[in-house]
């Protein structure tokens, strides 16, 4: 059959299917992009058996049916170069793909599509459909905060519940928390959870940007799907239970501290600065109306950094991973930020914005 | 008729003998042993057929008149002794009075000596314990005591000795010590004729060393010295690569005597703990002064062993001062004040091995006097550093320290590093571990470990006797920042992490730190537990052979071991981190040179 697409649309499309690509697989086929026409509509897919998404392209013109599997990062280089020319043909048969544009063409060996496994949705009853932007934002707001050690496997993904009108998502590390929720249309009053691999969800932001729109969301016992109106994601949970994210998010700290978010970040990075890998530990000690950030490394120096801060009582002093700190500030658009607390040793709560807050666990020097 | 007799004095002293003399060497050592409590300042040993013919030794000391002579072979005959109270402090290595009659008893031996100043010398023989008349004769200052046919008359113990070079390897042994120990005293050893050692009177321990052991090993030698009251350490160690597969090599003298001492070598071993492998021992002379009082030598007829009045204090003066002087040996090779000192150091490092390599060669080449060797040896640095010089010239400092030399990672496990002179394999997780058991340790001296509260508290389900030893190192662990408790039964909560382990999981910790510590370390003291758990650590917290680290973590790692100041050759286990090989070396195995 015989394709013809603009050059930035097919890159585009190609460069974004070709993302979930793993760079090695052990089976071969998994490194190519299944390549398939059906009723003139032009489908790609890519998976790494665990996500699998479909993205659909949209052709100048579109002649006949049929389908390939193309050696993604080959054809994603070429067409990478070709992003700026009007027009890319394409045409395939079952064994190889000829790309044209300008005065250049490629034959390129390709794949028996029929081999390329699929991931099919198969335990989804139902659905809730939520703005893909929001989708997006809410991904940013706590996945900084996903563990990244391979045993504790229910923390390295983002839990994702969507229940009554709300949809919540949350993320944490032994050490912290970050969780945000937002309103959705739920006329069903639909009821699901599951825990979504960070991969996942970092290609869900990419996909909803080029993709745009709503997206319909399900989540069923071992999958967790997106679809929107150029294609789909379709992902495997992480297996098993999610600890109570609500428990740990203490209630009743009496020391409430309001600061701005701008002056704080500086503060926190700056007195980063003197910390070293090891010893990665910043104090925060509040005092009539000041907070006061200090740090010390041996071998490296300390500093001393100080802001208003709308704080009234005894003097008091807690201890942070600077990192914590400013990952849960970053993300943060408020303009200013409340620190509930309670002593030197327990959670902190971080209000970061409209129902957005981070939980810390302080640093105690032994 | 009673069967209990008094055995006659012949038999006495045979059986005395077989305490103390059990071989020429130890004959060699009781002379040599009064030729220095003489107060001589030149040893001569003479020996035939590896001392089974004769021993002779004649010192230049103080001498003994004719009145001495005649006493010297009767037991417990001593000048060194007045009365019981100085056997708790004795200042001379023999005290006994046993040596010389134990020797005469089986053997035929004559004493000549003339005393200082005296118009006369005296000579006195003894023949299987029984002995002349005394006679006056000429005879230098000094004495000479013959040996000839030891065990003449006790069969059964010739029977046991060795062949001629086995017992010549004691008698050297023999000598050796003495001389390390004297350094001040010119000894000679003569075998049949030939000249074994000629070692005239030198300054310092330090030129005996090289004599004996090489001159690479002199330059590597660390100095230590520790004073305190009632108790001098000084001496040389060597640096944990000149480790050797057994301990012979670690030489402790008290007073001047060689000795050996559990609770020293104990010492000795907790210095080097963690920079040898298993079943490797370090090399050191130690050379302790202690007030006689504070010790009793008087423990076993060789007087090998002895007892300490305060033992405790002894291992611990010995095991700072080694402590030390391994530091030291450290800081030495990297903080060299200088514009380009990446440079110089790495320079530096080629000779080291370059010089273990050549003393190699030096072992095997005869017929090479020292004073050649050291020339052609002064010689190659000359060249080494002009060619540096050059260098210089051509490429401008800063232009060659910008130029970044080549390291990359091979097999996910090792890292190559271009240096200077050649080139260094690197095992990455053992480099790695080293340095984080430095951050590790130092933070802990800074007493302020970073603990990190957990968000979720994680159980940890153990064996009934896992369970009590983690709760017995409860205290210890929080002082690193672990903080755990009971939680029923056989379950702990950990609460609290080490911010060093934060990509560690608690139960993984746990279950490790149970496998390393064992039931040995469980009661040993803190500073043990806590150099286990800082061990665990940073094994646990290092990279692994098999992951890929990225150009800027391979930088950084090699970074962190030019600048992390301490000894970073071994990782805590022992294991060596890096391999050097030489450009010369590689040019002489592809046949360049």
């Amino acid at each position: 059959m015989n394709l013809s697409f603009n050059g930035n649309e097919l890159y585009k499309g190609f460069n974004l299917v070709t993302s979930i690509v793993p760079s090695s697989a052990i089976k071969h086929i998994l490194q190519g992009i299944r390549f398939e026409v059906r009723d003139k509509k032009v489908e790609l897919t890519a998976t790494d058996l665990e996500v699998l998404v479909k993205y659909t392209l949209s052709a100048k013109e579109c002649v006949g049916d049929g389908s390939i599997v193309l050696p993604a990062v080959r054809v994603n280089n070429i067409l990478r170069e070709w992003a700026g020319n009007e027009e890319v043909l394409v045409s395939f048969d079952g064994s190889s793909c000829i790309l044209k544009s300008g005065k250049g063409h490629f034959k390129i060996a390709g794949e028996d599509s029929s081999q390329f496994p699929m991931i099919t949705i198969m335990d989804v009853k139902s659905i809730v459909e939520v703005d893909g932007g929001i989708i997006s934002d809410m991904i940013g707001k706590v996945i900084h905060a996903a563990s990244t050690m391979r045993v504790r496997s229910t923390l390295c993904g983002v839990f994702v519940k969507i229940d009554k009108e709300e949809i919540v998502m949350a993320a944490a590390d032994g050490n912290r928390l970050s969780m945000v929720k937002r309103k959705v249309e739920n006329p069903d009053g639909v009821s699901m959870s599951g825990i979504a691999t960070v991969k996942c969800l970092t290609f869900l932001q990419r996909f909803s940007s080029e993709s745009g729109g709503t997206l319909r969301v399900g989540i069923g016992e071992s999958q967790i799907f997106f679809v929107g109106e150029k294609g789909e994601v379709v992902s495997q949970l992480i297996d098993g239970q999610y600890p109570n994210y609500e428990d740990v998010i203490p209630k009743g700290n009496d020391k409430k501290v309001e600061v701005k978010r701008d002056e704080l970040i500086m503060i926190v990075r700056m007195a980063s600065f003197m910390t070293s890998e090891g010893y990665h530990v910043v104090k925060f000690v509040f005092k009539d109306g000041r907070l006061t950030l200090m740090s010390k490394a041996a071998e490296v120096g300390e500093a001393e950094l100080e802001i208003d801060a709308s704080y009234q009582g005894p003097d008091f002093e807690i201890c942070f991973n600077p990192e914590y700190v400013l990952d849960a500030l970053k993300v943060s658009d408020s303009e200013t930020v409340v620190m509930e607390l309670k002593d030197n040793s327990s959670a902190a709560l971080f209000r970061t914005g409209h129902e957005q807050l981070s939980v810390i666990m302080p640093i105690e020097l032994k | 008729m009673s069967q209990i007799k008094i055995l006659p004095e012949s038999v006495i002293n045979k059986i005395a003998a077989g305490e103390v003399i059990d071989r020429p060497a130890s004959v060699v050592k009781e002379l040599i042993e009064n030729a220095i409590d003489a107060g001589a300042s030149r040893i001569d040993t003479y020996l035939e057929d590896g001392g089974r013919k004769l021993i002779r030794v004649s010192d230049d000391g103080v001498g003994m008149d004719a009145e001495d002579l005649a006493l010297s072979f009767q037991s417990h005959a001593t000048s060194k002794l007045q009365n019981a109270d100085d056997l708790f402090a004795v200042h001379t290595l023999g005290f006994r009075g046993e040596a010389l009659p134990s020797i005469g008893a089986v053997s035929h031996a004559g004493i000549i000596s003339r005393v200082k100043g005296a118009m006369n010398g005296a000579e006195i023989k003894i023949d299987g314990g029984v002995f002349s008349k005394v006679k006056e004769r000429g005879a230098p200052e000094g004495t000479q005591v013959e040996v000839r046919e030891l065990f003449f008359n006790t069969p059964v113990r010739k029977k046991f000795l060795k062949s001629i070079p086995t017992e010549m390897a004691y008698i050297s042994e023999v000598l050796t010590k003495f001389s390390l120990s004297y350094p001040a005293i010119h000894f000679t050893l003569m075998h049949n004729n030939r000249t074994v050692f000629n070692l005239p009177t030198v300054q310092d321990t330090a030129e005996r060393i090289a004599t004996f052991f090489g001159e690479e090993m002199r330059k590597n030698l660390i100095s230590i010295f520790l004073r305190e009251e009632m108790f001098t350490l000084s001496g040389y160690i060597a640096p944990p690569f000149f480790d050797k597969s057994n301990a012979r090599m670690q030489f402790i003298f008290l007073n001047g005597r060689y000795i050996k001492d559990s609770a020293i070598f104990r010492a000795i071993n907790e210095a080097y703990h963690g920079k040898l492998m298993h079943k490797r021992y370090p090399i050191v002379f130690l050379f302790l002064q202690i007030e006689p009082s504070e010790v009793d030598v008087n423990v076993h007829p060789t007087k090998i062993e002895v007892r300490f009045r305060n033992t405790s204090a002894i291992y611990n003066y010995v095991l700072s001062a080694l402590k030390e002087g391994l530091n030291k040996s450290t800081t030495k090779t990297i903080s060299v004040p200088s514009p380009l000192p990446r440079l110089e150091r790495e320079a530096a490092r080629g000779e080291e091995f370059d010089l273990i390599k050549k003393s190699l060669w030096e072992r095997f080449s005869p017929g090479k006097a020292d004073g050649e060797n050291a020339g052609m040896y002064n010689d190659i640095r000359v060249n080494k550093k002009t060619e540096v010089e050059e260098n210089e010239k051509v490429f401008p400092a800063e232009v060659r320290n910008k130029s970044r030399r080549t390291c990359f990672q091979i097999h996910n496990a090792f890292i190559i590093e271009e240096t200077e002179g050649g080139l260094n394999i690197i095992d990455q997780h053992a480099l790695h571990e080293i340095i984080l058991y430095h951050e590790i340790e130092r933070n802990l001296q800074a007493s302020k470990s970073l603990s990190q509260r957990l968000l979720i508290p994680e159980m940890v389900e153990l064996s009934p006797k896992d369970f009590f030893s983690i709760i017995s190192l409860k205290e210890y662990l929080g002082t690193l920042g672990l903080e755990v408790e009971e939680f029923g039964q056989h379950t702990i909560v950990v609460r609290a992490f080490p911010q060093i382990l934060k990509h560690l999981n608690a139960k993984e910790f746990v279950e490790n730190l149970l496998a390393e510590l064992g039931a040995e370390d469980s009661l040993k003291g803190k500073d043990k537990i806590l150099n286990r758990l800082i061990n665990i650590m940073a094994c646990k917290g290092a990279v692994k052979a098999g992951q890929r680290l990225e150009p800027q973590e391979i930088e950084e790692l090699l970074e962190k071991k030019k600048s992390i100041n301490a000894y970073t050759n071994n990782c805590p286990h022992g294991r060596p981190t890096t391999l050097y090989f030489s450009l010369d070396d590689l040019q002489k195995q592809f046949k360049r040179k």
